[in-house]
Order: structure tokens, then C-alpha cells, then sequence
């Protein structure tokens, strides 16, 4: 248990409180967060809110007592009474004699019993909305069970209303109600009356009513008054309470230090699933951008949440959300509903943003981004009221993580350069190489009149030297589309295109080089039908163009290559299928490494390239939000003439169809 | 000038993935040095020229691409392929009618110098002599490295 302490900051004229500072922790019984508390004395110890009260009851100068409910219970019920030390703060004359606090013992026997249990029913009917509040006031004025007058005031915790201040015993001025008064002191000692009599007391009682004060100026707003300074001592404690425990949990939360990308969604998954499980949330789930300045937050972790059987998740669209597009600064915010139901797009988007509790707004000056959300709670309490917590929850975890992504990013950029600066200066000294041993041949026959060389192979050299010069300007250009490509990666804008042109023009390109090699490409007719997608400058071209001319070069002469769509799930997936030498399956990965080559076959006529293609044709699909994948099969249907078999090998180039494009608020 | 065609009869394997490289040499060493060139554009093609024919020079490239798989089963680092293959023939793990001793010239674009220095060592070990050039090389340079490997 850990003790708690205050002190004194401010004090009315009789020495009571009117305004605490409170440190340390208070022994609550606030298991979970967002530790709402169920009773007034969840946040203040019982000492300390008797202490209180003396304050309020001297103030008003008015008997005063405080009735919890307990807040859970539906409708509110009567939990316990808390009163004063001393009586004298408690009771006017009449009540304290009628309770037999006066002189030796109980002269009513029952008498206190029945004033509780009417305290605690004016709570109940109050907390039950029984109890009409006056206008302009939330608290009400209400008889005892004695007839007396007597004011209720809420007290409101956490939003919560925890208890109920009581003031009054106040005699009333209008002579029914006085009549009344005496009415139910006849009453008193018959049958069916809970209290019992003894001789002679009631006709004290009956003069002790015209000692009782009338009620004080204004006596309900007094009472809200008193109220809310307990209720404020209350919240502040309760807000002092919470922070500690929140930022204890904060400081708990530490993104791991890893080089491999793996680990570090991994470490990421485990703290979503802490948060949630603190925050009692059915579910946390991240959207975080592919690349920088990316609007389009593709990559989703998540733990408790599994709305995607076919393995396609949702995404997040940064514009269409309205976020602001900054260059410079961070954007960090919560997401009203509205921005969620424009941002969460593509399949399952409606059930994703119809369990979104809470949604938060992360980015980095560098153009990482990320989007926290929170499922909700099970108990239907709402997370809008929490977003500072959760604001700074999802800080916490956003930042390390998209800082340690962005410097996994460089570092794989910085390899990224160095592998191409190598792979760039094996192609260009590779072509030199053939250059200059025909140049010589040439030097020798023509220069140095070596006779051992004929005419012919002179000829030969220079027709060499002629091929290895384009080839060289291929090497150029190649490198020049990898500069353009990893430099530009920063700058891109995507515009709206048609898809069915894209591809249409892209195999209208390489449809000679096809023929050249006996090979035909043919389009389903359904490509026409595709709809616009959002693409960055002439890219999806290139990423076409280096798929079909890799399965022009590895497919079997005299076959065909297919192009086929297919839209699903907010997707257009392209299929690139071709008939040749496949790829086994432990090569499949390694397509798509930069340098990857597939076997020479000689009889291509086609400088081989750097093996850039298949690695670049991926990036530009990522770019925009897909991707590629590759499979092959043993090819049955076509058997090649030989001892070669053949296999279908599939190339699936996946795209949003809408996921790309600027938000232009029309939506 | 040297003798025409002293090395006639003499066979040399050139281990190049890239033919169009392969073909000047291959002919300014026949005409001028006698020398027959055999080439190899892969592993398999390599180890048969080994095992099926006694060797006498063995020209090679280093970053060569081959889908042969490496020794873990997957894919083998293709920059290093021809290091790989002259450790392997320095160690004696081919067999056949060569010598693992036999002279190797090493044409190829690596210029990083540590790599060079593991290429010399590799090469000049199990009593066998290796000589590095950087592409792009001249035919003179290569005629008088081949003569000075096989004298």
C-alpha cells in the first residue's frame, strides 16, 4: 500500500480547506486504465473527505453528509454515508434529539436508521434522474423523511458522479409543510412506523421544530459550490494518480535496437499488443508509409485484429484523410471520425474504420509517416476524452520506430549505391574489355601490319566494337534510370492514367524485339476495360517493359507471352506469363535482387543488362502502393522439343486502383 | 618479336560468362602464341573442361553469373564465383587430368585492392602462379602474361 500526503495551501476564516495540494499516491482501487473511479473514496481517502466536509458543513453553515454510489451499478445504488466527527456539524438540535445523540441513549429507537436510509434513498432517486433539479442548478432540493427541507448536490469525478453532498435540516416557512412536520411525529410509535417512541419526547420534538434556522440565503448554489471544490480536490488527485501510472507506462515502452527491419516489426507488434492490452482496447493497429513523403501508408501491424483472411489489408491514405502535406515540421494529432472514414481505404476499409475507437497522426520531418489507431473499448467507453494520453501512447512508439526505419533506410540506400556504383563499373570495364582487345586486333592488322590477322577479322573487330559501343550506351542509360530512380525517390507526383494504355503501349515497345525472337504477346481484351490508376511520371512503363523483356529473354521460341487483369479488392493485379526455362523455387527470392540474372542462352542477340530490371520493376510497384510476386510452374501444356522441359512462369504485378491520388476534397 | 605459335598443341580454358569478352583474345593467342582456347561460360562447363582434358593455362574472370547453387543449398554469391571456382582448383577439389597447380590469369573488373591481394593469394598457393589484370587489358598485356605462365 503507498501512502499518500497533503498539505494546506489555502483555508477559510474557520481554519477548513479551500484548496489542498495533494502528493503522493493515494491506496485506489483503480485496477485499469483509464482508472475511472466508482466511488468518491476510490480518489480520497475517507478521513480526508470527512475533513473536507467539516469545511463545507462550517461554510454553509448547515448540517452537511456525503452519499456515494457506486457509479458501476446501473442506475446508481447507495454505497456508503460519510459525515463529520463532530455531530454539531451533523444535525440541527431537532435531528441529533430524534437520534438520540442528545443526553444518554436512544430515545427513537430505529430513528438514525431511518435518517440514513432516507439519505440514501434521496441518492438513489437523484442518480436515478427521480429527483427534478432546480433550474439553472445542478443539484435539487428535497424533504426528508421528516418533512425538513434539504438540498442534494452531485459530485462529479472523472465525469463520473461518485457521491452526493447533503445539506440542510432547514425548518419550511409554508405551514403545510410544518403541519406535515408534526404529522409525521404523531405517526411515529404506531404501528407500522419503523421508529419507536418514548414517553413524553415527542412533545419536545414538537417544540424543538421552532428551533429549527430556515434555510440560508441561496443555499443549493452554496451547496454546488462546496461540491465542486470537493469534487475538484477529487479530479486533481485523480488526474495526478492517472499521468503517474500513464507515464510510467509511457517509460516502459522501448522500441528495440535492431539493424534488420524484421525485428524491428516484430518489437513493434509486441508494444501494439502491450498498449492495447493497458489500454483495454480490443485491438491497436499501425498504418506506416512505404517511403518518404509517401501518402500512401501501406504497411500495417497490428495485434487483435484480424480482418483480413485473404491476407490483403486496408490502407491509409495520408491526403485523402486531409492530413496536411508539410515539408518541413511533423504532423502529430488526433483523427476525428470523418478524416478516418476517408483515410482507411481498400478491403475490409468499412469494418476497420467502424471499430476504430481513437486515431492518431504521426509524421516526421523526413516524410515517414504513420497512423495509430485504437479499437475500442468493450465497455463503450469513449477514447476521444483520453487523446492526449493516447496522443503521447502513440508518440511513444510512432517515433523511435519510424526514426530507427528511416535510418534503416539510409543505410540500405547508402548499400543500395554502393552495390550499383560496383555493378556499374563491372558492366562499363566489361564492355571496355571487348573494345579494346578488337581495337588491338584492328592496331595490329592495319597499324602494325601483322599478317596473321586477316582482312575478314578485322571487319569482325570492328562490327564488334560497333555492338559493344551501343551496349555501352545502354549501360549508360541503365545507370542513369537507377540515378533517376533512388535520387528521385523524394519527388515524385502520381497523376491519374489509364491502365488499359500503360500496358497496350508498354508491350506495343518490345512487341519487335518479341517477334525477333519468334515470340508473341498476346493481350486479353479485358485490359481495355481497366480503370484509371494513379502513377508517378512514365514508371509503371519501365516496371512493364523490364518484366516483359525478361520474359521475352527467358521464354521459349515460337511460344507466346500472355497479358492478363484481373481487379479485385480494390487492386488491379497484371499477370505476365511466359513459357521457357522458369525459375526453380530458391531462386524466386533472388529475382528481385539488384545484379540477378537468369542463365545466358546464347542466342540472344540483346545486350543482357545488369540485372536491374526485375529489382527496379518491384520498387516502382512498391512506390505505388503494390507489388510483385513471381511463380513458376512445370510446364505440361507445351512441352519444349528435346530434353528441355518448360515452365509457365507467372510474373503478378499488383496496384491500387484508388490508393494514390492528392485528396481533392470532393469526396 | 618471340616466336610465332610457341604453345601450338597446348590447350588453355577460358572461364568467362560473357562470350563476347572472350573472343579477341581467343584469337589474337591462336595466331599468335598457338594457343588453342577452349571456353566455359558456366561451372558445370568449367569443371568439365577440367576432368576431360589435361589443361595447360587456365584464363579466368571472377564475378561470373551462374544459377549453379552455392554449398548452403541457395544461390551463391555470383561477384565471387571465379574466386570460389580458383580456391577449389588450388585445394585439388576438381580431380581430372589438370594439375590444381596450373597457372591461372585472372582477367577481371574487380580494382578493389583487398580483393585483389585475396585473388593473389588464393591463386598463388599449392605451388601454382596466378597473374591479375584489370579489364579493360590489351592483347599485348595478355600475350606476355601468358607467356610468362606458361614458360
Amino acid at each position: 500500500m503507498r501512502l499518500w500526503g497533503w498539505g494546506l495551501t489555502e483555508c477559510d476564516p474557520q481554519g477548513y480547506p479551500l484548496i489542498l495540494l495533494m502528493v503522493g499516491i493515494h491506496p485506489m482501487s483503480l485496477a485499469r486504465w483509464p482508472f475511472l473511479p466508482d466511488r468518491l473514496t476510490d480518489v480520497l481517502a475517507e478521513d480526508i473527505v470527512r475533513f473536507i466536509l467539516a469545511g463545507s458543513a462550517v461554510r454553509l453553515g448547515m448540517p452537511t453528509a456525503i452519499v456515494e454510489v457506486d457509479a458501476r451499478a446501473d442506475g446508481g445504488s447507495f454505497s456508503s454515508h460519510i459525515s463529520t466527527d463532530d455531530p454539531l456539524l451533523n444535525f440541527t438540535s431537532f435531528c441529533m434529539f430524534l437520534r438520540g445523540q442528545e443526553g444518554a441513549g436512544p430515545r427513537f429507537v430505529g430513528a438514525e436508521q431511518a435518517c440514513l436510509a432516507s439519505d440514501g434513498q434521496a441518492a438513489l432517486q437523484f442518480f436515478n434522474g427521480q429527483m427534478r433539479c432546480d433550474p439553472g442548478h445542478s443539484g435539487a432540493l428535497y424533504t426528508c423523511h421528516m418533512g425538513l427541507y434539504n438540498y442534494a448536490a452531485p459530485i462529479t469525478v472523472a465525469g463520473r458522479d461518485v457521491a452526493l453532498i447533503l445539506s440542510g435540516q432547514r425548518r419550511p416557512e409554508n405551514p403545510a409543510q410544518l403541519e406535515a412536520i408534526s404529522s409525521n411525529l404523531d405517526a411515529m410509535g404506531r404501528e407500522g412506523s419503523t421508529i419507536q417512541v418514548a414517553s413524553g419526547d415527542k412533545d419536545k420534538l414538537k417544540r424543538l421544530i421552532e428551533e429549527i434556522p430556515l434555510a440560508v440565503d441561496d443555499p443549493l448554489g452554496r451547496l454546488e459550490k462546496e461540491a465542486d471544490r470537493i469534487a475538484g480536490f477529487a479530479n486533481e488527485k485523480w488526474r495526478l494518480q492517472k499521468r503517474e501510472h500513464e507515464e510510467e507506462f509511457i517509460r516502459s515502452l522501448r522500441v528495440c535496437d535492431t539493424a534488420h527491419e524484421a525485428l524491428l516489426d516484430a518489437d513493434l507488434e509486441r508494444l501494439l499488443r502491450e498498449a492495447a492490452e493497458w489500454c483495454g482496447v480490443m485491438w491497436a493497429a499501425l498504418f506506416v508509409s512505404e517511403r518518404p513523403g509517401g501518402s500512401l501508408l501501406t504497411k500495417v501491424l497490428r495485434s487483435g485484429l484480424e480482418l483480413a483472411a485473404s491476407g490483403v489489408w486496408p490502407h491509409f491514405n495520408w491526403r485523402k484523410a486531409g492530413l496536411p502535406d508539410v515539408e518541413q515540421g511533423t504532423v502529430e494529432e488526433a483523427l476525428d471520425i470523418r478524416a478516418i472514414e476517408k483515410g482507411i481505404r481498400g478491403y475490409n476499409a468499412p469494418l476497420w474504420f467502424g471499430s476504430v475507437g481513437f486515431a492518431y497522426a504521426v509524421s516526421l520531418a523526413t516524410g515517414h509517416r504513420a497512423m495509430f489507431c485504437f479499437g475500442r473499448r468493450p465497455d463503450g467507453l469513449g477514447l476521444i476524452g483520453e487523446s492526449d494520453f493516447l496522443g503521447r501512447l502513440a508518440h511513444q512508439i510512432c517515433h523511435p520506430y519510424l526514426e530507427r526505419r528511416q535510418f534503416l533506410e539510409l543505410k540500405s540506400r547508402e548499400m543500395e549505391w554502393e552495390d550499383a556504383t560496383s555493378l556499374i563499373g563491372h558492366e562499363v570495364r566489361g564492355s571496355l574489355q571487348p573494345i579494346q582487345a578488337e581495337a588491338d586486333i584492328v592496331r595490329k592488322r592495319v597499324i602494325e601490319g601483322e599478317t596473321l590477322i586477316s582482312q575478314e577479322r578485322v571487319e569482325q573487330a570492328l562490327d564488334a566494337i560497333t555492338g559493344q559501343c551501343k551496349a555501352l550506351a545502354d549501360v549508360a542509360t541503365e545507370a542513369l534510370d537507377f540515378w533517376r530512380w533512388t535520387v528521385g525517390k523524394n519527388h515524385r507526383e502520381f497523376k491519374r492514367r489509364p491502365l488499359a494504355q500503360i500496358v497496350r503501349s508498354s508491350v506495343e515497345e518490345l512487341r519487335g524485339f518479341a517477334l525477333r525472337e519468334y515470340i508473341e504477346i498476346r493481350v486479353d481484351p479485358s485490359v481495355d476495360k481497366l480503370p484509371e490508376v494513379e502513377v508517378i511520371g512514365q514508371t509503371l512503363e519501365v516496371a512493364l517493359r523490364n518484366i516483359l523483356e525478361n520474359a521475352i529473354k527467358y521464354s521459349f521460341d515460337r511460344k507466346y507471352i500472355e497479358v492478363r487483369p484481373r481487379v479485385e479488392h480494390g487492386f488491379v493485379t497484371l499477370e505476365i506469363e511466359n513459357f521457357g526455362i522458369g525459375i526453380p523455387e530458391e531462386e524466386r527470392a533472388r529475382v528481385f535482387e539488384k545484379g540477378y540474372r537468369g542463365p545466358y542462352r546464347g542466342r540472344m542477340t540483346e545486350r543482357r543488362g545488369m540485372g536491374l530490371g526485375a529489382w527496379q520493376a518491384r520498387e516502382i510497384a512498391r512506390a505505388h502502393g503494390g507489388d510483385i510476386e513471381c511463380a513458376s510452374y512445370a510446364g505440361e501444356r507445351h512441352p519444349r522439343p528435346g530434353d528441355v522441359h518448360g515452365f509457365k512462369t507467372v510474373f503478378r504485378l499488383r496496384l491500387p486502383i484508388d490508393q494514390t491520388g492528392r485528396f481533392d476534397g470532393t469526396e | 618479336m618471340s616466336d610465332v605459335a610457341p604453345y601450338e598443341g597446348r590447350v588453355a580454358l577460358y572461364f568467362e560468362d560473357q562470350p563476347e569478352q572472350v573472343q579477341a583474345i581467343q584469337d589474337w593467342l591462336r595466331v599468335k602464341l598457338g594457343l588453342r582456347l577452349v571456353q566455359a561460360t558456366t561451372l558445370a562447363e568449367a569443371r568439365s573442361s577440367l576432368s576431360s582434358q589435361k589443361l595447360d593455362l587456365i584464363i579466368l574472370d571472377i564475378r561470373i553469373r551462374d544459377d549453379e547453387p552455392g554449398e548452403q543449398g541457395g544461390m551463391q554469391d555470383w561477384t565471387r564465383c571465379g574466386f570460389n571456382f580458383l580456391k577449389d582448383l588450388r585445394e585439388g577439389k576438381f580431380g581430372g587430368l589438370t594439375p590444381h597447380s596450373i597457372p591461372v590469369l585472372v582477367i577481371t573488373c574487380v580494382v578493389n585492392t583487398a580483393d585483389v591481394e585475396e585473388i593473389l593469394d588464393a591463386g598463388n598457393t599449392s605451388g601454382g602462379r596466378c597473374l591479375y589484370l584489370a579489364k579493360p587489358v590489351r592483347l599485348d598485356t595478355v600475350e606476355r602474361a601468358v607467356r610468362y605462365l606458361m614458360a
